[in-house]
């Protein structure tokens, strides 16, 4: 079996979500069947400009064929093409211009597409909202698969996409509330599609102790590990976790690892460590009392997983349907959606080792049963053995 | 017992969890109801009183001293004075009445701001939810009103045809009767 990726941006230095997500898939499915990848030059994705050569590449051990982006884009147009197609009455045209405009806009690939296409046995299509995806699964629509990596976002209620929801040979979601919020807007239901996700890998041990001696911390701490912006829930997070400590006196300190783009509140008991390796990641999770997930928008959250396959449990925002469900299905923690539920559920996280013990075996027990490695592998072999049988 | 142990007590005391068979929607269903029956807090309870303030941190009644006594005592010995009294330091008995009574009402009306601000912070994110209800909602009957109008000109145009199509029929059904 040949399957070919699609996608955006590729390469070992790009961490986008979508871009990542696509990488490891592929590297693991190159297990079972010859994969290839097929995307731009691009590496940025705001401009998608041409960065990396032209032609094919061999990136850990699979073949990278890449093709150049005709236009990059330009930022400015693209807003006011956005602001008006999503606040204002327009045509089906004036999306197509959005969607040109948002590139990136590669010919030279979807033409490898269209003339190559009895060479593959199906392309595998990342993040629906893209130039590649629209147009690709158009040219193939009967050797497409499409993994959405859709969030919440306006965009999603395009009447473009309702078309496009419904040619593909199947889908692969990356949670229930992605695939029901995608058969809600297109009435899609009877496209083939499964609930998989993305696998993470643990290192084999972890020391909270090394991590504490590192950075000097002693008391509890909860950990957030990821962007910090608007959008990932701050700063409502500082404002509820000051706030929490203010009311209740705990000596609870906050650690953060990630990029930021917010400036820190300078508070003792905030501690931001900026981007860190792995293994002081993994060693950070291991040693906090709980991860909090603030987030409003996240089609998976893998640093939730992460921290499940370490036992801990998990703090998040209601607000975030999918953070909710993933909390609800694997019992492996509690959810807020104002500060009164926030400081009660904290309070209660940080007073009850048990209970931070039971959520943190649940959510290891859902880890192992849906997002290792061989439990993704599992559930894309399982649609492909599906479409070949019918 | 330090705060840990004291904390974990209290919650055990107000959750029920059978912690061999987890069920977050059965928690978080109890951490609403919990949350419910608590009292929204005032803004100025907010930060919470330091304890050395608080009403706990007064000194328990204890028996009466020598200087509360003697007091007690010219109080009681004054007490047929205390009308003359008042007469003398009426204007400045009144002012005092007058400012207290100010402040009183002012007072009253932190007390009515601080309930409406309570209610208007609830009341503010229905408000951003029906703006944005009353705004996806006007987009929607524009976009009825742009279909419907377009429906409106197929329609006329159909009967046109329909008109001309039965015109011609006629002038056929004719040349086949003659």
């Amino acid at each position: 079996m040949k399957l070919g990726f699609v996608v955006q941006r590729y390469g070992l230095d790009i961490s986008g979500g979508a871009e990542l997500h696509c990488r490891w898939v592929a590297e693991h499915m190159a297990k079972y069947a010859e994969v290839e990848v097929l995307t731009t030059r691009a590496a940025d994705y705001i401009t998608w400009k041409n960065h990396y050569p032209a032609g094919p590449q061999t990136i850990n051990g699979l073949r990278v064929r890449r093709f150049p982006v005709v236009r990059p884009r330009h930022p400015e147009r693209f807003g006011r093409i956005q602001e008006r197609i999503l606040n204002f009455e327009h045509t089906a045209g004036d999306e197509l211009r959005w969607l040109d405009e948002e590139g990136p806009r590669s010919k030279a690939l979807l033409g490898y597409i269209r003339k190559n296409e009895a060479d593959y046995d199906y392309f595998i299509f990342f993040s629906y909202r893209y130039y590649h995806s629209y147009w690709g699964i158009r040219t193939v629509p009967a050797k497409a698969l499409l993994v959405p990596t859709a969030e919440r976002d306006p965009v999603i209620n395009l009447k473009l996409f309702k078309d496009l929801f419904r040619l593909p040979r199947a889908f692969i979601y990356n949670s229930f509330e992605e695939r029901d919020m995608i058969q809600t807007v297109s009435q899609n239901q009877a496209v083939a599609g499964v609930v998989a996700g993305v696998g993470t890998e643990t290192p084999a041990s972890c020391s909270a102790a090394r991590f504490r001696q590192k950075y000097g911390l002693e008391d509890d701490y909860l950990i957030y590990i990821g962007r910090v912006d608007q959008n990932k829930g701050f700063p409502q997070l500082f404002d509820y976790f000051l706030r929490y400590k203010r009311e209740t006196g705990s000596p609870t300190k906050l650690v953060m690892i990630g990029g930021t783009v917010l400036p820190i509140p300078a508070h003792p008991d905030i501690r931001y460590l900026g981007i860190l390796s792995e293994e002081d990641k993994f060693d950070g999770l291991a040693g906090a009392a709980l991860l909090v997930m603030p987030s409003f928008y996240e089609s998976l959250s893998m640093v939730t997983l992460e921290a499940w396959a370490l036992h801990k449990p998990v703090l998040a925002n209601a607000l975030c349907d999918v953070l909710a469900g993933q909390c609800r299905r694997s019992n492996g923690g509690l959810f807020y959606r104002d500060y009164r539920e926030f400081r009660e559920a904290l309070g209660f996280l940080l007073a009850s080792p048990e209970l931070r013990r039971a959520l943190g075996e649940n959510g290891g027990r859902y880890y192992q049963a849906n997002y290792t490695w061989e439990a993704i592998e599992n559930k894309y072999l399982s649609i492909l053995h599906q479409l070949e049988a019918g | 017992m330090d705060n840990k142990d004291t904390n974990e007590i209290r919650y055990s005391k107000t959750y029920k969890i059978d912690y061999d068979h987890i069920d977050v929607a059965q928690i978080m269903g109890q951490v609403r109801d919990k949350v419910a029956r608590e009292p929204v807090p005032a803004p100025s309870e907010a930060g919470g009183p330091s304890p050395e303030f608080s009403p706990a941190g007064l000194p328990p009644p204890g028996p009466l001293s020598l200087k509360k006594k003697v007091k007690n005592k010219l109080l009681k010995g004054l007490a047929p004075f205390f009308p003359a009294m008042r007469l003398i330091s009426l204007p400045l008995h009144e002012e005092l009445r007058e400012t207290n009574e100010k402040l009183h009402q002012a007072g009253q009306r932190i007390d009515e701001l601080t309930a409406r601000l309570n209610e208007r912070d609830i009341t503010k994110e229905y408000i951003k939810l029906l703006h944005s209800l009353c705004h996806n909602l006007v987009m929607e009957l524009t976009k009825l009103r742009v279909e419907h109008d377009t429906l409106k000109s197929k329609v006329s145009v159909l009967e046109k045809d329909f008109e001309f199509l039965g015109k011609r029929e006629k002038v056929l059904e004719q040349r086949l009767v003659r």
